[in-house]
């Protein structure tokens, strides 16, 4: 007779109220009448929120389930609740964008759903084949999503770039992951880490060839340079909430799964590894930050500013200690909250039928919202790691960890990329400061949008302030 | 018998091909067959690993990849159809409404 193995429920009990959430969800949405699918994005708001408030509720809670393949600790635990802050951030900016572009369709708040649901397995996952198909859930969710607005010409092509290049990245994924089940014979993070010292000959080789291949394919869901070339079409074609959501969780999501492979399956690799993830994130930063500052486009800027993000996240798993480990939490948290709060006043600027989405656009704002100019300023100071901003705080806690590991050029790039960063934002800041170039475009100021970039804005401000809470949570 | 690591270089043979296949071939429906030749140099990959190991893990992978593969077709040919329905071509090199 077969025998199930326990299941701890308390492990798995996020992961089954936004998946439950999602699939009643899907069927209920079927009941609501067409115009009034704003109730299905509410719904979805309360499934995000319930999952949230399960994650707070387990939040000292460390152990493993399904035999080893999922886990549940405090880093993971609060990636998991920085991608459900994300997704209900999201939900909020985006339920009357989609009615104002007439894309307001039940599926969207269900997918949202999904892709989180597919980033929180991906924060749990303590497997390679777990990580693998809640990658493929979330990037599959994530380019319906990028093509929502279909039959938009610019939406479908970001939907169509985003997926070839991420059914490319899950090529070079799957075979990274059956070359290390070659070497070590398991796909479990801490059995490959007890198979690791072991390895001789060809398995060696191997193990080394996988875990480069490995990081080739997460590398591209974290658009890191040199995969990152799909990212500036992808958030400027997608809907402006899509790209919100997708330049914060998915990367929240990515970045934890790496810190995990790498730290705990390879930790024994660290000399492999570490200078080639160094070297990446040198590139990242550079390439991120140099590509920003001749955008004229801010969502295109915002893509690229985000890539520069992804350099500096990549910090925490090069550190490799616990300093690290905390800062890459309150990084991404701080990021999370500037980006999401930047987007928020571009939807709020956005009307039906705007393709490109010029920076003159952004020009006279401060004269006819000082509200929204504030917003912006907040988000932006603290993207470019101005105090008292949570990035100021989160970007000194990155660079102390990387110093602490023994790498002071890259803590010299930091900074200086950080200076070229802070220029390409005080140039959208003082623009908006400054007189109107074009005629006034409109402005939408309904509550949910006015909540969720309060919300942001609040995060921003709350995590500079008082950033003690969570830069020492393990 | 054959030693496992023809096998691995015949997928790493297969991928490399399906890797170049991408990079160069400009119909969308190509880079499609040219991703799938990624994910079966790898399900080879497993499979052979699999009967070396006489472990059954790796051939329960396969499954798992071949599931993946064919949803993220459905979702890449769906989304080809109504793009072709805008513009009439499948050519990447035509997608040029993003740049800069």
């Amino acid at each position: 007779m077969i025998t199930l193995p326990v299941i701890d429920w308390t492990i798995v009990a996020q992961l089954l109220v936004v998946f439950g959430g999602a699939t009643v969800l899907l069927l209920l949405d079927l009941a609501i009448p067409a115009g009034r699918k704003q109730v299905t994005a509410y719904l979805a708001l309360l499934v995000v929120l319930g999952a949230a408030a399960v994650g707070v509720m387990h939040a000292g809670v460390s152990g493993a389930t399904f035999g080893g393949t999922l886990r549940l600790d405090p880093f993971r635990t609060a990636v998991g609740l920085v991608c459900l802050a994300a997704a209900a951030l999201s939900i909020l900016l985006a339920v009357t964008f989609l009615g104002r572009h007439q894309i307001e369709r039940g599926e969207f708040a269900v997918l949202v759903l999904f892709g989180v649901g597919g980033m929180l397995l991906l924060v749990q996952a303590a497997d390679l084949v777990v990580m693998f198909l809640s990658l493929a859930l979330l990037s599959i969710t994530l380019y319906v999503l990028a093509g929502f607005a279909l039959p938009e010409p610019r939406s479908e092509e970001a939907a169509l770039k985003y997926l070839l290049t991420g059914a490319f990245a899950t090529g070079f994924l799957v075979f990274g992951i059956a070359l290390i089940y070659g070497a070590t014979g398991s796909t479990t993070l801490a059995t490959i880490a007890a198979a690791g010292p072991g390895l001789t000959g060809e398995y060696r080789l191997y193990a080394a060839a996988g875990l480069l291949l490995l990081v080739v394919g997460l590398g591209y869901k974290a658009s890191l340079v040199p995969f990152h070339m799909w990212t500036p079409d992808v958030y400027d074609g997608a809907p402006t909430p899509v790209a919100a959501f997708m330049s914060v969780a998915s990367k929240a999501a990515v970045l934890a799964a790496l810190t995990h492979v790498l730290l705990v399956g390879f930790g024994e690799l660290r000399a492999l590894w570490a200078p080639i993830l160094a070297v990446v994130a040198a590139a990242t930063l550079l390439v991120g930050n140099i590509g920003a500052l001749v955008q004229q486009n801010v969502k295109r800027m915002l893509a690229y500013s985000s890539i520069g993000q992804a350099g500096f996240l990549l910090f925490g798993p090069i550190a490799a200690s616990d300093r690290g480990i905390d800062a890459l939490v309150f990084y991404l948290a701080g990021y999370t909250a500037a980006n999401l709060a930047a987007f928020a006043v571009l939807i709020a600027l956005e009307a039906r039928g705007e393709t490109e989405w010029s920076m003159a656009r952004l020009s006279g704002l401060w004269q006819r919202s000082p509200g929204l100019t504030l917003a912006l300023a907040l988000a932006l100071l603290s993207l470019a790691g101005v105090p008292p901003t949570a990035g100021f705080i989160a970007k000194f806690a990155m660079l102390d960890a990387v110093w602490q590991a023994g790498y002071p050029a890259l803590v010299v790039l930091g900074v200086v990329t950080s200076a070229i960063a802070a220029a390409y934002y005080l140039r959208v800041l003082l623009r908006a400061a400054g007189p109107a170039e074009t005629d006034a475009p409109p402005m939408f100021g309904d509550w949910p949008l006015r909540l969720g970039m309060a919300l942001a804005a609040l995060a921003i401000v709350v995590l500079g302030l008082a950033p003690g809470w969570l830069l020492s949570f393990s | 018998m054959i030693p496992t690591y023809y096998y691995v270089a015949l997928g790493a043979i297969m991928f490399a091909i399906g890797v170049i296949g991408v990079l160069v071939r400009r119909n969308v429906l190509v880079t499609f067959m040219s991703v799938e030749m990624m994910l079966n140099a790898a399900n080879l990959v497993l499979v052979a690993f699999a009967f070396a190991r006489q472990d059954i893990l790796g051939q329960v992978i396969v499954f798992f990849v071949i599931v993946v593969a064919a949803a993220e077709v459905a979702v890449g040919l769906a989304l080809l159809m109504a793009i072709f329905r805008t513009r009439q071509t499948t050519n990447v090199d035509d997608m040029t409404l993003l740049k800069g």
